[in-house]
Protein backbone atom coordinates (compact mmCIF):
# COMPACT_ATOMS: atom_id res chain seq x y z
CA UNK A 1 0.00 0.00 0.00
CA UNK A 2 2.54 2.31 -0.84
CA UNK A 3 1.31 4.04 -4.38
CA UNK A 4 -2.10 6.34 -3.50
CA UNK A 5 -2.83 6.25 -7.31
CA UNK A 6 -4.06 2.87 -6.63
CA UNK A 7 -6.80 1.15 -6.47
CA UNK A 8 -7.71 -0.10 -2.74
CA UNK A 9 -10.49 -2.51 -2.13
CA UNK A 10 -13.45 -1.16 -0.39
CA UNK A 11 -14.18 -2.61 3.33
CA UNK A 12 -17.30 -4.05 3.39
CA UNK A 13 -20.12 -4.82 6.11
CA UNK A 14 -22.01 -7.23 7.15
CA UNK A 15 -25.82 -7.59 7.08
CA UNK A 16 -27.21 -7.65 10.42
CA UNK A 17 -31.43 -7.97 10.93
CA UNK A 18 -32.01 -5.96 13.45
CA UNK A 19 -30.90 -2.21 14.22
CA UNK A 20 -28.82 -1.52 17.73
CA UNK A 21 -27.47 0.46 19.69
CA UNK A 22 -23.96 1.01 21.00
CA UNK A 23 -22.16 4.45 22.11
CA UNK A 24 -18.35 2.24 20.45
CA UNK A 25 -20.52 2.95 17.20
CA UNK A 26 -20.86 5.66 14.94
CA UNK A 27 -24.02 5.03 12.59
CA UNK A 28 -24.73 7.06 9.05
CA UNK A 29 -27.55 6.68 6.60
CA UNK A 30 -26.80 4.15 4.26
CA UNK A 31 -27.12 6.19 0.69
CA UNK A 32 -28.27 3.79 -2.70
CA UNK A 33 -25.81 4.06 -5.22
CA UNK A 34 -22.53 3.43 -6.17
CA UNK A 35 -19.57 2.66 -4.37
CA UNK A 36 -17.12 5.38 -5.39
CA UNK A 37 -13.59 5.86 -4.13
CA UNK A 38 -11.84 9.25 -4.92
CA UNK A 39 -7.90 9.34 -5.51
CA UNK A 40 -6.49 13.09 -5.87
CA UNK A 41 -2.97 12.42 -6.00
CA UNK A 42 -1.09 13.55 -8.82
CA UNK A 43 -4.54 13.47 -10.74
CA UNK A 44 -7.99 12.74 -10.07
CA UNK A 45 -9.08 9.06 -10.60
CA UNK A 46 -12.68 7.92 -9.51
CA UNK A 47 -12.59 4.51 -8.83
CA UNK A 48 -15.81 1.92 -8.54
CA UNK A 49 -16.33 -0.60 -5.70
CA UNK A 50 -14.81 -3.17 -8.33
CA UNK A 51 -12.28 -0.69 -9.52
CA UNK A 52 -13.58 0.23 -12.64
CA UNK A 53 -13.03 4.22 -13.85
CA UNK A 54 -16.45 6.05 -12.80
CA UNK A 55 -14.94 8.81 -14.72
CA UNK A 56 -15.65 7.16 -18.00
CA UNK A 57 -19.20 7.04 -17.12
CA UNK A 58 -19.65 9.97 -15.70
CA UNK A 59 -17.43 12.95 -17.00
CA UNK A 60 -18.99 15.42 -14.75
CA UNK A 61 -17.21 13.95 -11.50
CA UNK A 62 -13.65 15.58 -13.15
CA UNK A 63 -14.51 18.59 -11.37
CA UNK A 64 -13.91 17.13 -7.98
CA UNK A 65 -10.43 17.38 -8.83
CA UNK A 66 -10.95 21.30 -8.30
CA UNK A 67 -11.89 20.58 -4.11
CA UNK A 68 -8.80 19.42 -2.74
CA UNK A 69 -5.33 20.95 -1.60
CA UNK A 70 -3.43 18.23 -0.35
CA UNK A 71 -3.35 14.65 -1.73
CA UNK A 72 -6.08 12.41 -0.36
CA UNK A 73 -8.20 9.13 -0.87
CA UNK A 74 -11.61 9.21 0.43
CA UNK A 75 -14.32 6.44 0.36
CA UNK A 76 -18.04 7.47 -0.41
CA UNK A 77 -21.27 6.40 -2.41
CA UNK A 78 -21.95 8.09 -5.20
CA UNK A 79 -25.90 9.22 -5.55
CA UNK A 80 -28.00 10.74 -8.35
CA UNK A 81 -30.49 13.41 -6.84
CA UNK A 82 -33.87 13.28 -8.14
CA UNK A 83 -36.89 14.90 -6.28
CA UNK A 84 -35.26 15.25 -2.87
CA UNK A 85 -33.46 11.37 -2.83
CA UNK A 86 -31.06 9.09 -4.01
CA UNK A 87 -31.77 7.36 -7.51
CA UNK A 88 -30.18 4.22 -8.38
CA UNK A 89 -32.48 3.49 -10.87
CA UNK A 90 -31.18 7.44 -12.42
CA UNK A 91 -27.52 6.55 -12.15
CA UNK A 92 -28.34 3.21 -14.29
CA UNK A 93 -29.66 4.59 -16.89
CA UNK A 94 -27.14 7.67 -16.58
CA UNK A 95 -30.00 10.20 -16.71
CA UNK A 96 -28.85 13.76 -16.80
CA UNK A 97 -29.54 14.75 -13.11
CA UNK A 98 -27.09 16.20 -10.22
CA UNK A 99 -24.61 13.62 -9.07
CA UNK A 100 -23.08 14.05 -5.60
CA UNK A 101 -20.48 11.81 -3.51
CA UNK A 102 -21.29 11.50 -0.04
CA UNK A 103 -17.86 10.75 1.38
CA UNK A 104 -17.29 9.10 4.69
CA UNK A 105 -14.05 7.45 4.72
CA UNK A 106 -10.43 9.16 4.44
CA UNK A 107 -7.72 6.50 3.73
CA UNK A 108 -5.04 8.41 2.97
CA UNK A 109 -4.09 12.33 3.26
CA UNK A 110 -1.05 14.88 2.55
CA UNK A 111 1.47 11.78 2.47
CA UNK A 112 0.32 9.53 5.54
CA UNK A 113 -1.62 6.67 5.14
CA UNK A 114 -4.76 5.97 7.45
CA UNK A 115 -5.99 2.55 7.17
CA UNK A 116 -4.65 1.36 10.43
CA UNK A 117 -5.98 4.21 12.31
CA UNK A 118 -9.23 3.70 14.54
CA UNK A 119 -12.17 5.22 12.36
CA UNK A 120 -12.60 7.97 14.90
CA UNK A 121 -9.22 9.62 13.70
CA UNK A 122 -9.92 8.54 10.14
CA UNK A 123 -13.08 10.88 10.47
CA UNK A 124 -11.30 13.88 12.00
CA UNK A 125 -8.33 13.73 9.48
CA UNK A 126 -11.54 13.55 6.48
CA UNK A 127 -12.70 16.77 7.72
CA UNK A 128 -9.81 18.73 8.18
CA UNK A 129 -8.93 17.74 4.23
CA UNK A 130 -12.32 18.03 2.97
CA UNK A 131 -15.32 19.95 3.63
CA UNK A 132 -19.06 20.16 1.92
CA UNK A 133 -18.54 21.69 -1.45
CA UNK A 134 -19.34 21.35 -5.20
CA UNK A 135 -20.52 17.63 -6.10
CA UNK A 136 -18.85 16.19 -2.88
CA UNK A 137 -20.78 15.87 0.75
CA UNK A 138 -19.43 14.93 3.76
CA UNK A 139 -21.58 12.21 5.41
CA UNK A 140 -22.82 12.94 8.95
CA UNK A 141 -22.99 10.27 11.63
CA UNK A 142 -25.01 10.02 15.05
CA UNK A 143 -23.54 8.11 17.94
CA UNK A 144 -25.08 5.46 19.53
CA UNK A 145 -28.73 5.81 18.55
CA UNK A 146 -28.84 3.17 15.66
CA UNK A 147 -32.19 2.26 16.53
CA UNK A 148 -33.67 5.38 16.33
CA UNK A 149 -31.82 6.52 13.29
CA UNK A 150 -33.58 3.41 11.11
CA UNK A 151 -36.66 4.18 12.50
CA UNK A 152 -36.26 7.59 11.07
CA UNK A 153 -34.50 5.98 7.99
CA UNK A 154 -37.33 4.04 7.20
CA UNK A 155 -39.95 6.42 7.66
CA UNK A 156 -38.29 8.71 4.81
CA UNK A 157 -38.08 5.42 2.77
CA UNK A 158 -33.86 6.03 2.57
CA UNK A 159 -32.11 2.89 1.87
CA UNK A 160 -30.73 1.05 5.25
CA UNK A 161 -28.19 2.42 8.36
CA UNK A 162 -24.64 1.56 8.06
CA UNK A 163 -23.04 1.17 11.77
CA UNK A 164 -19.57 1.72 11.92
CA UNK A 165 -17.20 0.76 15.20
CA UNK A 166 -15.29 3.70 15.94
CA UNK A 167 -12.26 1.88 17.25
CA UNK A 168 -12.06 -0.28 14.02
CA UNK A 169 -9.50 -0.19 10.89
CA UNK A 170 -10.33 0.09 7.89
CA UNK A 171 -9.66 -3.62 6.05
CA UNK A 172 -9.43 -3.30 2.50
CA UNK A 173 -11.53 -5.99 0.93
CA UNK A 174 -12.71 -7.55 4.00
CA UNK A 175 -16.57 -8.16 4.69
CA UNK A 176 -16.07 -8.26 9.48
CA UNK A 177 -18.40 -7.70 11.86
CA UNK A 178 -16.97 -3.76 11.81
CA UNK A 179 -19.05 -2.23 9.60
CA UNK A 180 -22.81 -3.60 10.07
CA UNK A 181 -25.74 -2.76 7.76
CA UNK A 182 -29.20 -3.20 8.83
CA UNK A 183 -31.60 -2.76 5.88
CA UNK A 184 -35.15 -0.76 5.79
CA UNK A 185 -35.71 -2.80 2.19
CA UNK A 186 -35.76 -6.03 0.56
CA UNK A 187 -34.45 -6.43 -2.20
CA UNK A 188 -35.73 -9.13 -4.63
CA UNK A 189 -34.72 -10.04 -8.46
CA UNK A 190 -38.85 -10.66 -10.06
CA UNK A 191 -39.75 -11.19 -14.22
CA UNK A 192 -42.20 -9.02 -15.35
CA UNK A 193 -44.70 -11.38 -17.76
CA UNK A 194 -47.96 -9.61 -17.95
CA UNK A 195 -48.68 -5.65 -17.78
CA UNK A 196 -52.02 -3.67 -16.82
CA UNK A 197 -53.11 -0.36 -16.86
CA UNK A 198 -54.76 1.90 -14.23
CA UNK A 199 -57.74 3.84 -14.74
CA UNK A 200 -55.48 6.83 -15.36
CA UNK A 201 -53.86 5.17 -18.16
CA UNK A 202 -50.23 4.72 -15.86
CA UNK A 203 -49.23 1.38 -17.12
CA UNK A 204 -48.39 -1.41 -14.16
CA UNK A 205 -46.09 -3.54 -14.09
CA UNK A 206 -46.68 -7.31 -12.51
CA UNK A 207 -43.65 -8.58 -10.18
CA UNK A 208 -43.29 -12.33 -10.96
CA UNK A 209 -40.57 -14.11 -8.33
CA UNK A 210 -40.59 -17.44 -10.86
CA UNK A 211 -41.14 -18.35 -13.89
CA UNK A 212 -44.87 -18.67 -13.14
CA UNK A 213 -46.44 -15.67 -14.60
CA UNK A 214 -49.82 -15.80 -12.40
CA UNK A 215 -47.63 -15.86 -9.39
CA UNK A 216 -47.68 -12.31 -8.64
CA UNK A 217 -45.95 -10.51 -5.41
CA UNK A 218 -47.06 -6.99 -6.51
CA UNK A 219 -48.05 -4.22 -9.34
CA UNK A 220 -45.92 -1.34 -9.34
CA UNK A 221 -46.16 1.67 -12.20
CA UNK A 222 -44.08 1.25 -14.84
CA UNK A 223 -40.56 3.96 -14.68
CA UNK A 224 -40.87 7.15 -16.41
CA UNK A 225 -40.93 7.30 -20.14
CA UNK A 226 -41.73 3.67 -20.29
CA UNK A 227 -44.66 2.91 -22.49
CA UNK A 228 -46.40 -0.61 -23.78
CA UNK A 229 -46.56 1.08 -27.26
CA UNK A 230 -43.30 0.30 -28.51
CA UNK A 231 -43.74 -3.11 -27.48
CA UNK A 232 -45.44 -6.24 -28.83
CA UNK A 233 -48.23 -6.94 -26.35
CA UNK A 234 -50.87 -9.93 -26.84
CA UNK A 235 -54.21 -9.58 -24.79
CA UNK A 236 -54.28 -12.49 -21.67
CA UNK A 237 -57.82 -11.90 -20.37
CA UNK A 238 -60.04 -9.44 -18.94
CA UNK A 239 -60.22 -9.76 -14.92
CA UNK A 240 -63.32 -7.99 -14.20
CA UNK A 241 -63.16 -4.68 -16.48
CA UNK A 242 -59.57 -4.60 -16.73
CA UNK A 243 -57.66 -6.42 -19.48
CA UNK A 244 -54.10 -7.98 -18.61
CA UNK A 245 -51.47 -8.37 -22.07
CA UNK A 246 -48.75 -10.74 -22.00
CA UNK A 247 -45.56 -8.84 -22.91
CA UNK A 248 -44.05 -10.41 -25.71
CA UNK A 249 -40.54 -10.03 -25.08
CA UNK A 250 -40.31 -10.17 -20.50
CA UNK A 251 -38.97 -7.77 -18.12
CA UNK A 252 -36.57 -8.13 -15.46
CA UNK A 253 -36.92 -6.06 -12.96
CA UNK A 254 -35.41 -5.37 -9.44
CA UNK A 255 -37.74 -4.39 -6.96
CA UNK A 256 -37.46 -2.94 -2.86
CA UNK A 257 -40.15 -3.40 -0.61
CA UNK A 258 -40.48 -3.32 3.24
CA UNK A 259 -42.13 -6.91 3.86
CA UNK A 260 -44.38 -9.29 2.07
CA UNK A 261 -47.77 -9.37 3.96
CA UNK A 262 -49.55 -12.54 5.15
CA UNK A 263 -50.93 -12.93 1.46
CA UNK A 264 -47.40 -12.46 -0.24
CA UNK A 265 -47.67 -9.36 -1.22
CA UNK A 266 -45.03 -6.46 -1.20
CA UNK A 267 -45.62 -3.23 1.19
CA UNK A 268 -44.26 -0.38 0.18
CA UNK A 269 -43.03 -2.14 -3.02
CA UNK A 270 -40.78 -0.01 -5.73
CA UNK A 271 -38.58 -0.32 -8.89
CA UNK A 272 -34.85 0.07 -8.35
CA UNK A 273 -33.70 -1.05 -11.70
CA UNK A 274 -34.86 -3.37 -14.51
CA UNK A 275 -33.68 -4.38 -18.37
CA UNK A 276 -35.03 -6.83 -21.20
CA UNK A 277 -35.25 -10.35 -20.70
CA UNK A 278 -31.95 -11.78 -22.88
CA UNK B 1 -52.01 38.17 -23.35
CA UNK B 2 -50.14 40.75 -21.78
CA UNK B 3 -49.02 43.94 -22.58
CA UNK B 4 -45.51 45.33 -23.51
CA UNK B 5 -46.03 48.73 -22.86
CA UNK B 6 -48.66 51.55 -22.71
CA UNK B 7 -47.95 55.01 -24.89
CA UNK B 8 -49.80 57.47 -27.17
CA UNK B 9 -50.66 57.70 -30.42
CA UNK B 10 -49.89 61.53 -31.31
CA UNK B 11 -51.77 62.23 -34.55
CA UNK B 12 -51.95 66.19 -35.03
CA UNK B 13 -53.02 67.80 -31.73
CA UNK B 14 -54.55 64.59 -30.54
CA UNK B 15 -53.28 62.02 -28.33
CA UNK B 16 -54.92 58.94 -28.51
CA UNK B 17 -53.98 56.56 -25.15
CA UNK B 18 -52.98 53.07 -26.21
CA UNK B 19 -51.69 49.66 -24.69
CA UNK B 20 -49.42 47.80 -26.99
CA UNK B 21 -49.22 44.07 -27.68
CA UNK B 22 -47.10 41.70 -29.89
CA UNK B 23 -49.37 40.30 -32.49
CA UNK B 24 -47.52 36.94 -33.53
CA UNK B 25 -46.72 33.96 -31.80
CA UNK B 26 -42.78 33.17 -31.74
CA UNK B 27 -42.89 30.19 -34.24
CA UNK B 28 -39.85 28.43 -32.49
CA UNK B 29 -40.45 26.75 -29.22
CA UNK B 30 -38.45 27.83 -26.63
CA UNK B 31 -35.33 24.96 -26.27
CA UNK B 32 -32.35 25.54 -24.03
CA UNK B 33 -29.05 24.00 -23.86
CA UNK B 34 -28.34 21.50 -21.43
CA UNK B 35 -25.16 20.39 -19.91
CA UNK B 36 -25.77 16.00 -21.24
CA UNK B 37 -24.73 14.50 -18.42
CA UNK B 38 -25.92 16.42 -15.55
CA UNK B 39 -28.93 18.20 -17.04
CA UNK B 40 -28.40 21.56 -15.89
CA UNK B 41 -29.43 24.64 -17.65
CA UNK B 42 -26.00 25.93 -18.96
CA UNK B 43 -24.36 29.65 -18.66
CA UNK B 44 -22.98 31.44 -20.94
CA UNK B 45 -19.72 33.30 -19.36
CA UNK B 46 -18.26 36.66 -20.94
CA UNK B 47 -15.01 35.28 -21.02
CA UNK B 48 -11.35 37.33 -21.94
CA UNK B 49 -9.47 35.17 -23.28
CA UNK B 50 -6.09 37.03 -22.95
CA UNK B 51 -6.51 37.50 -19.12
CA UNK B 52 -7.93 34.15 -19.01
CA UNK B 53 -10.80 35.16 -16.74
CA UNK B 54 -14.79 35.68 -17.06
CA UNK B 55 -15.38 39.72 -17.18
CA UNK B 56 -17.89 41.31 -15.49
CA UNK B 57 -20.54 43.73 -16.46
CA UNK B 58 -18.66 47.08 -14.94
CA UNK B 59 -15.38 45.79 -17.35
CA UNK B 60 -17.15 45.52 -20.60
CA UNK B 61 -17.01 48.50 -23.25
CA UNK B 62 -18.51 48.68 -26.29
CA UNK B 63 -16.22 49.06 -29.66
CA UNK B 64 -17.09 49.54 -33.18
CA UNK B 65 -14.70 47.27 -35.24
CA UNK B 66 -12.63 49.65 -38.58
CA UNK B 67 -10.13 48.33 -40.68
CA UNK B 68 -7.11 46.15 -39.68
CA UNK B 69 -8.65 44.36 -36.83
CA UNK B 70 -8.91 47.82 -34.96
CA UNK B 71 -11.34 48.86 -32.40
CA UNK B 72 -12.65 52.14 -31.54
CA UNK B 73 -14.44 52.42 -27.98
CA UNK B 74 -17.26 53.38 -27.79
CA UNK B 75 -17.82 55.42 -24.41
CA UNK B 76 -21.56 54.78 -23.42
CA UNK B 77 -23.69 58.07 -22.83
CA UNK B 78 -25.50 58.62 -20.10
CA UNK B 79 -29.02 57.39 -20.86
CA UNK B 80 -31.61 60.42 -20.66
CA UNK B 81 -34.81 59.67 -21.50
CA UNK B 82 -36.72 61.98 -23.87
CA UNK B 83 -40.16 63.76 -23.26
CA UNK B 84 -42.12 62.13 -26.22
CA UNK B 85 -41.04 58.40 -24.90
CA UNK B 86 -43.68 55.72 -26.09
CA UNK B 87 -44.86 58.18 -28.23
CA UNK B 88 -46.26 56.76 -31.82
CA UNK B 89 -45.85 60.35 -33.80
CA UNK B 90 -48.02 60.13 -37.31
CA UNK B 91 -45.48 61.76 -40.11
CA UNK B 92 -47.74 61.27 -42.95
CA UNK B 93 -50.08 58.99 -44.93
CA UNK B 94 -49.32 56.60 -47.58
CA UNK B 95 -50.99 53.70 -49.82
CA UNK B 96 -50.76 50.59 -48.43
CA UNK B 97 -48.88 48.94 -51.52
CA UNK B 98 -46.55 52.13 -51.79
CA UNK B 99 -43.78 50.99 -48.59
CA UNK B 100 -42.96 47.79 -49.73
CA UNK B 101 -43.31 44.57 -47.64
CA UNK B 102 -39.49 44.04 -47.32
CA UNK B 103 -39.69 46.90 -44.66
CA UNK B 104 -41.82 45.45 -42.44
CA UNK B 105 -40.76 43.82 -39.33
CA UNK B 106 -42.88 43.00 -35.86
CA UNK B 107 -46.57 43.38 -35.80
CA UNK B 108 -48.12 44.39 -33.07
CA UNK B 109 -51.47 45.39 -31.96
CA UNK B 110 -52.90 48.26 -30.46
CA UNK B 111 -55.62 48.73 -27.83
CA UNK B 112 -57.12 52.27 -27.29
CA UNK B 113 -57.27 52.76 -23.26
CA UNK B 114 -59.92 55.54 -21.27
CA UNK B 115 -59.86 58.17 -23.04
CA UNK B 116 -58.12 57.29 -26.59
CA UNK B 117 -62.20 55.39 -27.91
CA UNK B 118 -62.72 58.01 -29.60
CA UNK B 119 -60.07 58.90 -31.67
CA UNK B 120 -59.07 55.57 -32.16
CA UNK B 121 -61.76 54.71 -34.15
CA UNK B 122 -61.98 58.03 -36.44
CA UNK B 123 -58.41 57.15 -37.11
CA UNK B 124 -59.32 53.75 -37.79
CA UNK B 125 -62.07 54.28 -40.13
CA UNK B 126 -60.55 57.33 -41.69
CA UNK B 127 -57.93 55.07 -43.28
CA UNK B 128 -59.83 52.48 -44.34
CA UNK B 129 -62.13 54.92 -46.03
CA UNK B 130 -59.38 56.76 -47.37
CA UNK B 131 -57.40 53.21 -48.44
CA UNK B 132 -54.37 54.79 -46.60
CA UNK B 133 -51.91 53.96 -43.80
CA UNK B 134 -49.88 56.52 -40.99
CA UNK B 135 -46.25 56.31 -41.58
CA UNK B 136 -44.81 57.42 -37.96
CA UNK B 137 -42.11 57.71 -35.67
CA UNK B 138 -41.93 55.18 -32.86
CA UNK B 139 -39.97 56.15 -29.43
CA UNK B 140 -39.66 53.38 -27.44
CA UNK B 141 -36.95 53.72 -24.25
CA UNK B 142 -34.98 56.36 -26.38
CA UNK B 143 -34.75 54.66 -29.38
CA UNK B 144 -36.06 55.74 -32.45
CA UNK B 145 -37.58 53.46 -35.04
CA UNK B 146 -40.13 53.67 -38.43
CA UNK B 147 -43.67 52.53 -38.33
CA UNK B 148 -47.06 52.06 -39.90
CA UNK B 149 -50.13 51.79 -38.54
CA UNK B 150 -53.25 50.54 -40.55
CA UNK B 151 -56.86 49.72 -39.97
CA UNK B 152 -56.99 45.97 -39.46
CA UNK B 153 -59.97 44.02 -40.42
CA UNK B 154 -63.03 44.78 -38.07
CA UNK B 155 -62.43 47.22 -36.09
CA UNK B 156 -58.58 47.35 -34.54
CA UNK B 157 -55.53 49.37 -35.50
CA UNK B 158 -52.11 47.32 -35.87
CA UNK B 159 -48.87 49.07 -35.70
CA UNK B 160 -46.02 47.01 -37.73
CA UNK B 161 -41.95 48.44 -37.03
CA UNK B 162 -40.29 49.12 -40.50
CA UNK B 163 -36.32 48.69 -41.14
CA UNK B 164 -34.99 51.95 -42.34
CA UNK B 165 -35.21 52.38 -46.00
CA UNK B 166 -31.67 53.00 -46.68
CA UNK B 167 -30.43 49.55 -45.52
CA UNK B 168 -32.12 48.21 -48.03
CA UNK B 169 -29.09 46.28 -50.61
CA UNK B 170 -29.98 48.05 -53.59
CA UNK B 171 -27.40 45.48 -55.58
CA UNK B 172 -30.17 43.24 -55.56
CA UNK B 173 -33.01 45.11 -57.50
CA UNK B 174 -30.75 44.33 -60.63
CA UNK B 175 -30.43 40.89 -60.16
CA UNK B 176 -33.02 40.44 -63.24
CA UNK B 177 -31.85 42.78 -65.68
CA UNK B 178 -30.77 40.38 -67.85
CA UNK B 179 -32.06 40.36 -71.40
CA UNK B 180 -33.61 37.50 -72.23
CA UNK B 181 -36.30 37.12 -75.30
CA UNK B 182 -39.98 36.18 -74.18
CA UNK B 183 -42.30 35.54 -76.96
CA UNK B 184 -46.32 36.34 -76.63
CA UNK B 185 -46.64 32.83 -76.38
CA UNK B 186 -44.71 31.67 -73.67
CA UNK B 187 -46.02 34.90 -71.78
CA UNK B 188 -49.36 33.94 -72.18
CA UNK B 189 -49.32 30.67 -71.43
CA UNK B 190 -47.56 31.96 -68.24
CA UNK B 191 -50.32 34.19 -66.98
CA UNK B 192 -52.88 31.00 -67.79
CA UNK B 193 -50.82 29.22 -65.06
CA UNK B 194 -50.84 31.22 -62.87
CA UNK B 195 -54.46 32.87 -63.25
CA UNK B 196 -55.18 28.87 -62.78
CA UNK B 197 -53.47 28.96 -59.71
CA UNK B 198 -54.52 31.68 -58.69
CA UNK B 199 -57.01 31.53 -55.21
CA UNK B 200 -58.65 33.05 -52.05
CA UNK B 201 -55.79 33.08 -49.05
CA UNK B 202 -57.12 30.93 -46.49
CA UNK B 203 -54.77 31.15 -43.77
CA UNK B 204 -55.54 28.27 -42.15
CA UNK B 205 -54.54 25.80 -45.27
CA UNK B 206 -51.35 26.60 -43.71
CA UNK B 207 -50.57 25.25 -40.80
CA UNK B 208 -46.59 25.09 -38.93
CA UNK B 209 -46.36 21.81 -38.98
CA UNK B 210 -42.99 21.86 -37.78
CA UNK B 211 -43.80 23.31 -34.59
CA UNK B 212 -46.64 21.29 -34.29
CA UNK B 213 -44.65 17.99 -33.96
CA UNK B 214 -41.87 19.46 -31.83
CA UNK B 215 -44.61 20.40 -29.26
CA UNK B 216 -46.54 16.82 -29.70
CA UNK B 217 -42.71 15.47 -29.09
CA UNK B 218 -42.55 17.54 -25.94
CA UNK B 219 -45.88 16.69 -24.63
CA UNK B 220 -45.15 12.76 -25.28
CA UNK B 221 -41.95 13.16 -23.13
CA UNK B 222 -43.59 15.20 -20.12
CA UNK B 223 -43.67 11.85 -17.80
CA UNK B 224 -39.70 11.80 -17.85
CA UNK B 225 -39.48 15.57 -17.48
CA UNK B 226 -37.05 16.42 -14.82
CA UNK B 227 -36.21 18.50 -12.50
CA UNK B 228 -32.41 19.17 -12.72
CA UNK B 229 -31.37 22.51 -10.38
CA UNK B 230 -27.81 20.95 -9.49
CA UNK B 231 -27.26 23.86 -7.28
CA UNK B 232 -30.22 22.77 -4.67
CA UNK B 233 -28.97 18.89 -5.08
CA UNK B 234 -25.99 19.57 -2.15
CA UNK B 235 -28.49 21.64 0.12
CA UNK B 236 -31.48 18.99 -0.11
CA UNK B 237 -28.66 16.07 1.21
CA UNK B 238 -27.51 18.10 4.09
CA UNK B 239 -31.14 19.10 4.81
CA UNK B 240 -31.72 15.53 4.76
CA UNK B 241 -29.22 14.45 6.97
CA UNK B 242 -30.59 17.67 9.70
CA UNK B 243 -34.05 16.29 9.24
CA UNK B 244 -32.43 13.00 10.50
CA UNK B 245 -30.08 13.97 13.68
CA UNK B 246 -32.97 16.00 14.32
CA UNK B 247 -35.27 13.20 14.51
CA UNK B 248 -33.00 10.59 16.18
CA UNK B 249 -32.77 13.53 19.16
CA UNK B 250 -36.52 13.67 20.07
CA UNK B 251 -37.29 10.18 19.88
CA UNK B 252 -36.73 8.03 23.24
CA UNK B 253 -34.54 4.88 23.26
CA UNK B 254 -37.18 2.50 22.99
CA UNK B 255 -39.67 4.33 20.69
Amino acid sequence: MNDPGKFILPMLGITVPHPFDDSEWRYEIKWDGYRCQIHWTDRLQVFSRSGRDLLQPFPDLADLAQLFDVPVILDGELIAWENGAPSYYALQKRAPLPHRVVVFDCLYADGEWLCAKPLATRLERMHRVVTTQGKIVVADGIIQKGTALWQSVRDRGLEGVMAKHLGSPYLPGKRVGYWKKFLVMTRQWTKVFTISQSSEGQWLWRMSPGNDSRAVIGTLPAPPGWSAEAQDVMTEKGKGSRPIWRLNRPLVVEVEYRELTTRGKMRHGRIRQWQYHT
Amino acid sequence: MRSLYKGVIGFGLVSIPIQVYKALDDEKVEVHWLHKICGSRIQYQKYCPVCRTEVEAGQLVRGAPVPNGRYVVLDDEPQETPAHDHTVSIISFHLLNAIDPVYYKQAYWLKPMAGGHKGYRLLRDTMEQTNLVALAELTLRSKLSLAVVRAYEGSTLMMHTLHYPESLRQEGTRFGEISVPVSDKEQDMARILVKHMQEPFVPERYPNLAKRQLLERIQALMPTARNTQNYQATEEVISLMEQLRESVSHETRLG
